[in-house]
């Protein structure tokens, strides 16, 4: 049966979903859209899908994934409609595109994610620059994972690249390390984004429809 | 900053579940707040993930939405860190589908599902900024009502709501948001005066400042008296006569935080006539009514592709006493296998046909519950539970034949004329199905059995009404003494806290005199006393002293027939002579046949409501 992989946004106050509501939510969705899924066989049949790296509690993703298995081939840009109109506030649904057969999982695809961190009105006193050159002193191992980063000063945020899995460091310790070395005891007020979640290979960074490829530099 | 965006930036990134916050569901209705004349909150009194599971919300929520001139929104009991964070940010209660502060309302009406709600509702209220007492309210501030199971005994929530109404909602809260509607014309705000006077006129509707409540000198409640002149001697229960004609929502709210039950309802039938001597809802829903497989049909249809649920629950007090199950089943087997959605029943009775009954139906299962509720024939037939050994052992049987290996057995410790050889018995039930699982356990599968023990609590309109509950020390020996007993058989033994029974039994007779007991609660700190996490024994028994008031004068107190009841006031349809006269006969123990067979048992529902069983006939089986 054909695998199909759809590409979403969660955002707005679809944000504050955590994954398994997002799943639960997503896969109900396909069901009132008559999505032709298919099942496991056994007693207790589950649709198959398969998912990205889980978007935490409060974090929004602008180009995450899930794959899906169906029953028949369908045309994907009625469908995309079709789930579109059965999607609650904050998530959309952006593109629908059947994968070849023998085509990597998501989970064997994936293997970095970019994060945009914003300190919204809270901008700290010091600058992005120098909060990254002192975390670096008290977390050694803090920037391992991180591929590149950015900083954009007059917009108040952070772009970092980072690997997904057990080597790279978890965007919760960043925070984490980031309020620490901002000093608040407070979370401060964050908004966190993931912007995209890409394959990197050989210095070239692909993402999971293939629609893009960047080349990466230096961090 | 609106209240929403003050949420989504400041609030919601510091709570736990924050969705449950959102008012996003699929099928929640936003209607323009400022363009419909009669607004009413439907307030659940305790966590979103217990209200959203709840099918009387989802009815009355479609129904009302449904009217263009009215709008139904939800609130539910903020979750404790979600009260510290609109404290600390002095925000008010909310309601989730357009964030408007409950105040803004016409109507706050709460549902009462069970007694250990009470102290939410007062935080609910204190949380929307409304003086707790109605008397203390302004004129045009919101009108405060409450339905629900625990309204039958409204009392100790007398002086805090506005106007209970008793029985089914779905005519009589339509009635009341049309009062509401026309004595609110133009203006921006009915006056809550001019609308107790108009409502009086409902039946159904339970005014409590329009009654005065006396006591003799001891200080025991002596009647109720009505000072209005409109205000009737009892207010009679509403229900429903032509239950399949009745509105059914298929657009089912989908919660989109977790839920403890997240399916589709199907409400097959209301009304259960086994006529178990303990069980209020038995009293309260009667008498049966049930719906024909053909709408049955169709909605199930409408719901599964209007929510996506992976499961729709057949609900009703005892869903496999539905008169056409022969017609039902097949058909929505089939229709539900199809689109891969499971069908699951709330509670098995305890038979076979129930276990391979279920046996048939799509869906996971890993587990089956049943309700012997005594451990002996004698006690089973004192409180009218229409249960045999041989039943038990055979449904058992046939669960371990289906390969469902965990077991729940749920028993009530406590009941009226319990002796020690009850409670062994409860032992030896266990340990006769551990010896029937052993030998269906094929090698490696071990039975796991889960006994489930609950304290009796007498309710008010039930055959029962008039017992004392045990007190807790001899609760407490009670269980031990189980669970000793069980545990030889090797069995889990669970039981419901013992604090939380009693206060349940005290406000389940109490009188308007445990409402400052209650406020006194709440003041210090008492909510969610549901939930072992949160309840605080320590200071409801602190509350209760400062007031000179014994707890267990309420709780162990045993009536006598003419000693006047504070729940009297209502009228649930059933005759005190037929109370007393099954009282009598649990006392004898003899048991009463259910009146669904065809032969009246004369307990006065129908003559006085004017309604009758209402039943579908099956092809037979
Ligand atoms: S009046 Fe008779 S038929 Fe009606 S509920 Fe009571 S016992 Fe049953």
């Amino acid at each position: 049966m054909p695998w199909y992989r759809l590409e979403y946004t969660k955002k707005d106050t679809a944000r504050f979903l955590s994954h398994r509501e997002l799943m639960t939510t997503l896969q109900r969705a396909m069901k009132r859209a008559s999505f032709p899924l298919t099942y496991s066989r056994g007693h207790h049949p589950r649709p198959k899908l398969s998912y990205g790296p889980p978007l935490g509690v409060g974090v929004a993703g602008l180009r995450e994934y899930m794959d899906l298995e169906l029953d028949r081939e369908i045309s994907t840009l009625e469908y995309l409609q079709f789930l579109n109109d059965q999607l609650p506030p904050g998530i959309i649904a952006q593109n629908l595109v059947k994968l070849d057969p023998g085509e990597a999982g998501l989970g064997k695809f994936i293997n970095c994610a970019c994060y945009r961190i914003e300190a919204g009105s809270c901008i700290p006193t010091i600058s992005w620059e120098q909060l990254f050159n002192k975390l670096e002193e008290e977390y050694p191992n803090l920037t391992d994972g991180l591929l590149k980063w950015c900083v954009d000063l007059a917009g108040g945020y952070l772009e970092v690249l980072m690997e997904v899995g057990q080597k790279g460091v978890s965007l919760r310790t960043l925070l984490e390390a980031l309020n620490k070395g901002i000093g608040t005891s407070v979370l401060l007020p964050v908004m966190v984004t993931r912007t995209g979640l890409y394959q990197l290979e050989n210095g070239l960074l692909i993402d999971p429809l293939k629609k893009y490829t960047h080349l990466l530099e230096e961090k | 900053m609106t209240i929403k965006q003050l949420l989504v930036e400041k609030i919601l990134p510091q709570v736990r579940k924050p969705a449950q916050y959102l008012g996003t569901e699929w099928n929640s209705v936003h209607k323009d707040f400022d363009a419909v004349p009669a607004r009413m909150v439907f307030a659940f009194p305790d966590l979103y993930e217990v209200g959203m599971s709840h099918l009387g919300l989802q009815i009355l929520y479609g129904l009302v939405n449904q009217r263009e001139d009215c709008l139904l929104e939800r609130s539910f009991a903020p979750a404790v860190d979600m009260e510290a964070e609109l404290r600390r940010a002095g925000l008010p209660l909310f309601s989730l589908e357009s964030h408007r502060p409950l105040k803004d309302f016409d109507v706050i009406g709460f549902t009462l599902q069970y007694e250990l709600s009470f102290s939410n509702v007062l935080n609910m209220l204190d949380l929307a900024g409304l003086p707790l007492r109605s008397a203390d309210r302004q004129d045009d501030q919101p009108l405060v009502i409450a339905g629900g199971p625990a309204a039958y005994n409204p009392e100790p929530l007398a002086p805090f709501i506005d106007a209970f109404l008793i029985g089914e909602g779905e005519e009589a809260l339509l009635e009341i948001l049309d009062v509401v509607g026309e004595v609110k014309g133009d203006k921006g705000r009915a006056s809550r005066s001019q609308l107790l006077e108009r409502l009086v006129e409902i039946p159904g509707v339970y005014i409590p400042s329009y009654y005065r409540a006396e006591y003799n000198e001891q200080g025991w409640y002596k009647g109720i008296k009505p000072i209005h002149p409109k205000a009737p001697e009892r207010v009679q229960r509403r229900v429903v006569r032509e239950l399949d004609s009745a509105y059914f929502p298929v657009s089912q709210l989908v919660p989109i935080s977790e839920a403890v039950h997240e399916r589709g309802m199907l409400e097959i039938f209301r009304g259960c006539t086994r006529g178990c001597r303990f069980c209020q809802a038995g009293v309260i829903y009667r008498p049966v009514r049930e719906r024909t497989p053909e709408t049955l049909l169709a909605a199930a249809r409408d719901i599964i592709k209007n929510t996506g649920f992976e499961e729709v629950s057949l609900i009703s007090l005892s869903s496999l006493d539905y008169g056409a199950l022969d017609q039902l089943l097949p058909q929505l087997t089939q229709g539900c296998e199809a689109t891969r959605i499971g069908i699951s029943l709330p509670s098995l009775r305890v038979d076979s046909f129930s276990v391979k009954t279920a046996q048939g139906l799509p869906g996971r299962r890993t587990s089956v519950t049943f309700a012997p509720e005594a451990g002996t024939q004698r006690l089973r037939d004192v409180i009218n539970k229409g249960v045999t050994e041989e039943d038990l052992f055979k449904a058992v049987e046939a669960a371990f034949d289906a390969g469902w290996f965990a077991v729940k057995l749920y028993f009530m410790v406590g009941l009226p004329t319990e002796t020690i050889d009850d409670l062994k018995g409860i032992a030896d039930l266990v340990n006769e199905v551990i010896q029937i699982g052993k030998r269906y356990s094929r090698g490696k599968k071990r039975p796991r059995i889960t006994v489930s023990a609950s304290s009796f609590v007498p309710k008010a309109h039930t055959p029962f009404q008039w017992e004392g509950q045990n007190s807790r020390d001899l609760l407490t020996k009670k269980h031990h003494y189980v669970r000793e007993l069980v545990k030889r058989s090797r069995a889990e033994y669970n039981w419901h806290s013992i604090d939380a029974s009693f206060l349940e039994a005290c406000f389940a007779r109490g009188d308007r005199k445990l409402a400052d007991v209650l406020e006194i609660a709440y003041k210090k700190g008492c909510r969610f006393d549901g939930w072992s996490e949160h309840f605080r024994f320590s200071l409801w028994m602190e509350s209760f002293n400062e007031l000179g008031i014994d707890p267990v004068d309420y709780a162990e107190k045993t009536f006598a027939y003419d000693e006047a009841l504070p729940w009297e006031v209502i009228d649930a349809g059933v005759s005190k002579d037929f109370l007393i006269e099954e009282h009598q006969r649990a006392l004898a123990g003899k048991p009463t046949p259910d009146c669904r067979a065809g032969r009246c048992g004369k307990c006065g529902v129908c003559p006085s409501l004017k309604v009758a069983n209402c039943l579908v006939k099956g092809r037979g089986r």
